[in-house]
């Protein structure tokens, strides 16, 4: 059997399976259902697999599960070559990695809480290899199938569905929603879709909460750090509750470092238009900053939902620059929470001597910071002239006292701002002593004269070139260990030994042989799949020795 | 799952009412087909100490034990109770008197209560009592035979071996006995000339509709081998059960009533010359057999007119429902798939 991982979007993966067949190869995708009782040529045939029990003996099937009875009452996992079962719930020590599929049965008291039915398939799915699949049969409730293939289910089966009042119509709903995931995995696209779905039912609606709230961790290394989709829609409230929203924010909170020298921070409200800069807003704002003497010293910090708080130099990092919120005026508590705990935690790394705010008036909690300066009038537009000259007075009071910052000192400070959230604890080992470039968004970072990194904008991140991968390497962070080769265009998890699990999709890493640099790229996949998949493109190399 | 068993048996102890030791646990009259003639019978089950096997465990499927006393009862409390059946016996000529557990296991019957319970029915012509096979003693099988020739009524001792399958015997229904076992109990009844019914379960627990047709029609065919009458009986879901945990869990369903009828039809077919009958209960507190209501009541009075008359034309299937369309889609499932209890 060989399964290829295509794209993965939170725990759901799209893996394409080839199973050599007696006379053909037999193709399928996950996630997808499969179907036993032939009302669909759709789906995944039910002739792949066969079952045996003590009253019935194997059929020949291309997949053979294991002999298994009373399945359920017995915590136990059976394997056979390649394939198990489990029965009941897997212990700690119970090694299925080496297993391609496993099957489970969901019973009816299961799957009627939705937190029980989530441990069943997160304990599962946690032992087993990240592109191995996981084939769940029994009661599932239909309308929540998108759900748990967001929670690692690769199949399901419509043994238990058929029974169902119109289970006709219900299977051939469920084959086309599979298709539409396999879809949305591949545009990585999956979680906006299910705040429809966890539309439907209150069950849903819980499964994904609790989901997301519980087992963030898990889902949260399926996430990439890059989208090619411009808008990322984040109409609700949960929202805040997305693990790539959480990811920024928890990064910001713990790695993100702030301006050394002393510096005014600036809050300004987000924008319709991302990047931020290019919008109308935020173009009037930064015509006031050329004006104002001593402008580098100023640190601009987005105050948004549900990221939090955006400074000015990770504009560009995903999601703050994909994401699409609908602006009511109004916040909510949880909102107003996060929203503070970010700018406390930047005001308290950083180095502040005022804190001046350039918001319309539903933004007049902000007031909880302590004591911060209101530039712009109430009643009044943000970008009218009074309100943008009243700024521009303000400016230049409060940094009259300051210390000047040169350009070069900005960009560097900034430079480094997007080097912690990037590498984390990393960022350390790349050191640069000059910076060039117009704006952060084209700066390149030198040392000694050789070039270290440059700005992708498309990812808000640096990219490394081979003198920054050899500082990247020192760091043990972010690595990825191959066989004994040179790797040119692009590296093959056929090729790699072991993988950094840290790395997440769309991530800087440094590709080495038994500590020996051989290349830097850009990883496809998440470190733990780069680290168990045998097939599918792993990193795309850009340099190379 | 053997451990649950333990556990739910002692719930099933725990919540057993008490019940008066000198009163049978129930009475009725019913007809069944006897010599080949629809006949009155009479239906009288003692209340005794249970069955030995289910209370310290047991079948999967079997929940008579919420029946049984628990304790040992007095000679003269069983006395009373078969007294109490004898005044309300009107001479029907089938007899069935049953046990929650085994008939001639002396801790619940002694010996020498055969006599008081043969003279209390001396009209009848043929006395059907109920045993496991461990306790069809060369013996017992002697008393019983010589009680037999005193009131001249033939005796027919009924068995369940549930299923001819030796995996799903020992390990789904957890019977406590192998085929060799009731291949002899079955050649000793015959040897003391007696009747022998042997009672198969249809759809143990964790065996699918496909393989419970199957298995049950082996089962029912290896059964006619030594038997003079089989009885399919379809798994009831009984308190205190396997099969009413599994249930629960959503991972049984009782077998459809088409199944039954199947079955019948193929084993009559196969041996015209046999007694071949079942009494699916009507009324049901949970689940029965399975089938649209309309197919339900009709099938089930044709299986019991098929049972009454033992003419196999009047088992038929309809064919046109979409229920019948709906239990042929779950055979074929459960062909591949069989985890489709």
């Amino acid at each position: 059997m060989i399964i290829e991982p295509k794209a993965q979007h939170g725990l759901a993966r799209h893996l394409i399976v080839r199973i050599r067949g007696e006379k053909e190869d037999i193709t399928f995708e996950t996630p997808n259902v499969v179907v036993y009782s032939g009302i669909s040529n759709e789906g995944v045939p039910g002739d792949l697999f066969s079952f045996a029990t003590s009253y019935k003996v194997h059929d020949k099937a291309p997949i053979m599960f294991p002999r298994a009875d009373y399945i359920i009452y017995e915590n136990k996992v059976i394997k056979r070559d390649n394939v198990g079962i489990i029965l009941g719930q897997p212990k700690d020590y119970d090694n299925l990695k080496d297993l391609d599929i496993v099957f489970t049965i969901i019973t009816r008291d299961v799957s009627i809480s939705y937190r029980r039915t989530l441990a069943t398939i997160l304990r599962i799915r946690e032992l087993m290899r990240d592109d191995a699949i996981l084939y769940v049969s029994g009661h599932f409730k239909p309308e929540s199938v998108p759900l748990l293939y967001y929670f690692g289910v690769d199949l399901v089966d419509d043994t238990f569905l058929i029974n169902m009042p119109r289970g006709e119509r219900i299977i051939q709903r469920l084959l086309k929603v599979s298709k539409i995931v396999r879809k949305l995995i591949d545009r990585r696209r999956l979680r906006d879709y299910l705040e429809i779905v966890a539309r439907k039912s209150q069950y849903n609606a819980s499964l994904l909460k609790i989901g997301e709230r519980e087992h963030y961790k898990e889902l949260e290394r399926g996430y990439p750090v890059l989208s090619e989709e411009k808008t990322l829609m984040t109409v609700f409230e949960e929202a805040i509750l997305r693990p790539d929203v959480r990811r920024f924010t928890e990064r910001i909170e713990k790695y993100y470092k702030p301006p050394r020298t002393k510096r005014v921070l600036l809050l300004i409200p987000c924008s319709y238009k991302k990047p931020y800069s290019k919008s109308k807003t935020h173009r009037a704002l930064k015509r006031v900053l050329f004006t104002v003497k001593n402008k580098y010293a100023v640190h601009e910090v987005i105050v948004t939902s549900p990221l939090g708080a955006v400074p000015r130099e990770l504009e560009y990092v995903y999601p703050a620059q994909n994401y699409d919120v609908p602006v009511t005026g109004s916040w909510s508590e949880e909102e107003v929470k996060l929203i503070l705990r970010l700018l406390r935690s930047i005001v308290k790394k950083g180095n502040y001597d005022a804190i001046l705010a350039h918001v319309p008036e539903d933004y007049e909690f902000l007031s909880e910071l302590g004591d911060v300066i209101f530039t712009a009038p109430p009643n009044r537009k943000i970008t009218d002239d009074i309100s943008l000259k009243l700024l521009a007075n303000t400016l230049n009071e409060t940094l009259e006292s300051l210390e000047y910052v040169t350009r070069e000192e900005y960009l560097k400070e900034s430079a480094i701002g997007v080097l912690s959230y990037q590498f984390m604890d990393a960022y350390r080992n790349i050191t640069f002593d000059s910076i060039r470039g117009r704006d952060l968004s084209n700066s390149r970072l030198f040392k000694g004269g050789f070039q270290v990194a440059s700005f992708d904008p498309r990812r808000g991140y640096y990219s490394l070139s081979m003198h920054g991968a050899v500082m990247l390497a020192r760091s043990k962070m972010f690595w990825v260990e191959i066989d004994d080769f040179v790797p040119k265009g692009s590296v093959f998890c056929a090729g790699i030994v072991d993988a950094d699990e840290r790395i997440r999709e769309g991530d800087e890493v440094v590709v080495l042989h038994e500590g020996e640099l051989r290349a830097v790229g850009i990883a496809r996949l998440q470190g733990r799949i780069l680290k168990e998949a045998s097939r599918g493109l792993g990193i795309k190399v850009r340099h190379h020795v | 799952m053997y451990e649950l068993l333990k556990l739910l048996r002692d719930k099933a102890k725990e919540s057993a009412k008490r019940h008066n030791p000198k009163r049978p646990v129930a009475y009725w009259r019913e007809e069944d087909h006897l010599d080949g003639q629809i006949v009155r019978a009479f239906v009288g089950i003692l209340r005794t100490r249970g069955c030995y096997w289910a209370l310290t465990g047991g079948c999967t499927m079997c929940g008579y034990i919420k029946d049984a006393y628990m304790r040992d009862l007095d000679p003269s409390e069983l006395r009373a109770q078969i007294k109490y059946l004898g005044e309300e016996y009107s001479g029907e000529p089938y007899v069935k008197i049953f046990t929650s557990g085994s008939f001639l296991d002396p801790k619940e019957i002694p010996c020498e209560m055969y006599e008081d319970v043969l003279s209390a029915f001396s009209d009848a012509k043929v006395i059907s009592i109920e045993s496991r096979p461990e306790f069809v003693k060369d013996e017992t099988l002697k008393i019983l035979s010589r009680l037999s020739d005193k009131f001249n009524i033939r005796i027919e001792i009924s068995i369940g071996l549930e299923s001819s399958n030796e995996q799903i015997l020992r390990k789904l229904i957890n019977k406590g006995f192998s085929i060799k076992d009731y291949v002899t109990a079955a050649k000793r009844v015959k040897k003391h000339g007696f009747l022998l019914k042997t009672y198969i379960l249809l759809k143990p627990p964790f065996v699918s509709e496909f393989y419970a047709l199957k298995t049950g029609i082996n089962s029912a065919l290896f059964a006619l081998n030594f038997s003079d009458r089989v009885s399919v009986n379809p798994t009831v879901i009984q308190p205190y059960t396997i099969v009413e945990d599994l249930y629960r869990k959503g991972l049984y369903r009782p077998p459809w009533v088409f199944t039954l009828i199947v079955l019948l039809k193929r084993v009559k077919v196969e041996r015209p010359e046999k007694v071949i009958v079942s009494y699916p209960m009507k009324k049901l507190k949970k689940e029965g057999l399975r089938g649209c209501d309309s197919c339900l009541k009709e099938s089930i009075s044709r299986i019991v007119e098929f049972s009454l008359t033992q003419r196999v034309e009047v088992l038929s299937l309809p064919r046109e429902c979409p229920c019948y369309k709906l239990w042929l889609r779950e055979v074929l499932i459960s062909k591949r798939y069989p985890y489709l209890y």
